[in-house]
């Protein structure tokens, strides 16, 4: 039971950095930003690379090596997540919001076909330089790496948090989420604004690509197609646009899926995860923490 | 303000056919006119929401409606939206904060936000409470105080009666005149003219989208036109 919970509270810190990404991008410009997806896939790719290349300049300080990695893979989908913007998002900026998702789904098929091709179309095995014990805590087992993805999953969801919720960029994003307009008048640029936001939703999902692919020791190129419609999933199930729905949202999925496999198979997490998407819309479709429609301006 | 010539066109409507009026410093000037008149077109293209497609907008003589509405707040332009706008999921304080988002003064602001509190004291009471959970008259001394926070020599205002009961209508005339007698330029957009040109100075009738009359409000008043269309007399 505690093991299940262990294992929920992991994955639903890889589902909470993806589902934060999807929240704040819609909270912005009422977009649902596929693309992020293939930059989890890019972040473990990239890890692939530096994380041994980090390691052999860091001989012996394995963790620092894989802090390092993580950080410089996230800062690096970052910066490919502000060129989405650019050129995926900027171009046709006053198009409908179809058009847009369109161009999004494009960048993702279009990434991880380039991983495909340049690297390889097969699986990756994941090797990274730390001593990787197996700990016994809480009645249940939980590796080193699992730990490092729920503390690193915590660490950057408060940062985040506390950013939105006490910086003045922060107050500007919920702002010109809450409505666009007013936002403008009083001086935000939305423009420049909603390109920091694509860079901190492709710097998160990055991260927990690269956190993911760690702890399982695997990468692949369709990686990110399965845990980014969970994160998107757990978007909708807190409520897009809403940051601490994302958090809500990303646990409680996690949660869920790894408590589920008491009742079934754990072939079908996946089955659960998509049957609660579709009661949440039927039932609740502006998501459990949003409870009036009107909020959403 | 001089507004000159303008022509807007709003979701491919030909709102404003070129209109031209000015606002002088130091008064109130309303803007009257029936829904659909080109009021709120107008207002929203002085603050740089809407392009004119002709014509323009000039602030102590320099063109400004070419400017995104970003910039056009830093040079003085305070606006009150229609329907008030306030951001309903930020707290009292934090839409205060935003109206002045682009001020870096942090001494200054917290000065004016304590002046806001002032003139308003039901906001003070409920500074930590989301925006959206505000009655609309209490949302619509928000915006004001909002607008207030970028410390405008102008202030716009589109519709500020609109949807408030009798009584908070009189209160926020009363508001605005104080502002205006503390030195505030203020241009408002109103359906009610009766009321409206009480506290102007300056009225301009506006009919489907053109200028009908620009007087002194003490002269619109005694125009019969005016009177019979817009101030309900037989």
């Amino acid at each position: 039971m505690l093991q299940e919970l262990l294992n929920g509270i992991v994955v639903g810190a890889s589902y909470t950095l993806l589902a934060l990404g999807f929240s704040i991008v819609y909270g912005l410009i009422r977009l649902i930003n596929f693309a992020q997806v293939s930059l989890y896939t890019l972040g473990a790719y990239l890890a692939l690379y530096l994380t041994p290349l980090f390691a052999s300049w860091l001989p012996g300080h394995g963790w620092v090596a894989f802090s390092l990695s993580v950080a410089v893979c996230g800062l690096l989908t970052g910066l490919v997540g502000v060129l989405v913007a650019a050129f995926a998002w900027w171009p046709i900026r006053r198009a409908p919001t179809i058009s847009m998702l369109v161009s999004s789904l494009a960048v993702l098929i279009l990434i991880e076909a380039l991983i495909e091709v340049v690297v390889s179309p097969l699986p990756m095995v994941v090797k990274v330089p730390v001593d990787n014990r197996v700990h016994e805590a809480l009645g249940g087992h939980y590796s080193s790496l699992q730990a490092a993805m729920l503390v690193g999953g915590v660490a950057l969801t408060f940062l985040l948090y506390n950013f939105i919720r006490f910086t003045k960029f922060g107050r500007a994003i919920r702002a010109t989420a809450s409505n666009v307009d007013s936002a403008v008048v009083l001086g935000v640029n939305v423009t420049s604004t909603t390109f920091v936001v694509f860079g901190i939703a492709g710097a998160l999902a990055g991260v927990s690509g690269v956190l993911v692919s760690s702890t399982y020791g695997v990468a692949s190129f369709t990686m990110g197609e399965i845990v980014g419609l969970k994160g998107f999933t757990a978007a909708v199930l807190g409520g897009m646009g809403s940051v601490w729905g994302a958090v809500v949202g990303g646990f409680t999925l996690g949660i869920i899926e790894s408590m589920s496999t008491f009742l079934l198979p754990s072939q079908w997490t996946a089955v659960v995860a998509f049957g609660i998407l579709i009661l949440v819309l039927a039932f609740r479709p502006t998501g459990l923490l949003r409870t009036r429609a009107s909020d959403r301006a | 303000m001089m507004v000159e010539a303008v022509h807007t066109y709003y979701d491919n409507v030909h709102a404003v056919k070129g209109i031209s009026f000015e606002v002088r410093r130091g008064e109130i000037t309303a803007l009257i006119g029936a829904n659909g008149a080109g009021k709120s077109t107008s207002i929203k293209t002085i603050c740089g929401l809407l392009r004119p497609r002709s014509g323009g907008v000039y602030l102590e003589g320099s063109p400004i409606h070419k400017l995104p509405p970003e910039r056009i707040v830093r040079l003085g332009i305070g606006y009150v939206p229609e329907g008030r706008r306030v951001f309903p999921l930020l707290t009292v304080d934090e839409n205060l904060a935003m109206g002045a988002f682009h001020r870096r003064d942090s001494a200054g602001i917290a000065r004016d936000k304590a002046g806001v509190y002032e003139t308003f004291p039901k906001l003070m009471d409920r500074r930590k409470q989301l925006a959206g959970a505000l009655s609309g008259g209490e949302q619509q001394m928000l915006a004001i105080g909002r607008a207030l926070m970028s410390r405008p020599s102008l202030l716009v205002m589109d519709e500020p009666s609109l949807g408030l009961a009798p009584l908070l209508v009189r209160q926020v005339f009363e508001i605005i005149v104080g502002l205006n007698e503390q030195g505030l330029t203020i241009l408002l957009s109103e359906q009610n003219a009766r009321s409206a040109l009480k506290i102007a100075h300056r009225g301009i009738v506006m009919e489907t989208g053109k200028v009908r009359f620009a007087d002194t409000s003490k002269a619109l008043r005694e125009n019969p036109v005016v009177q019979r269309a817009y101030l309900g007399f037989a």
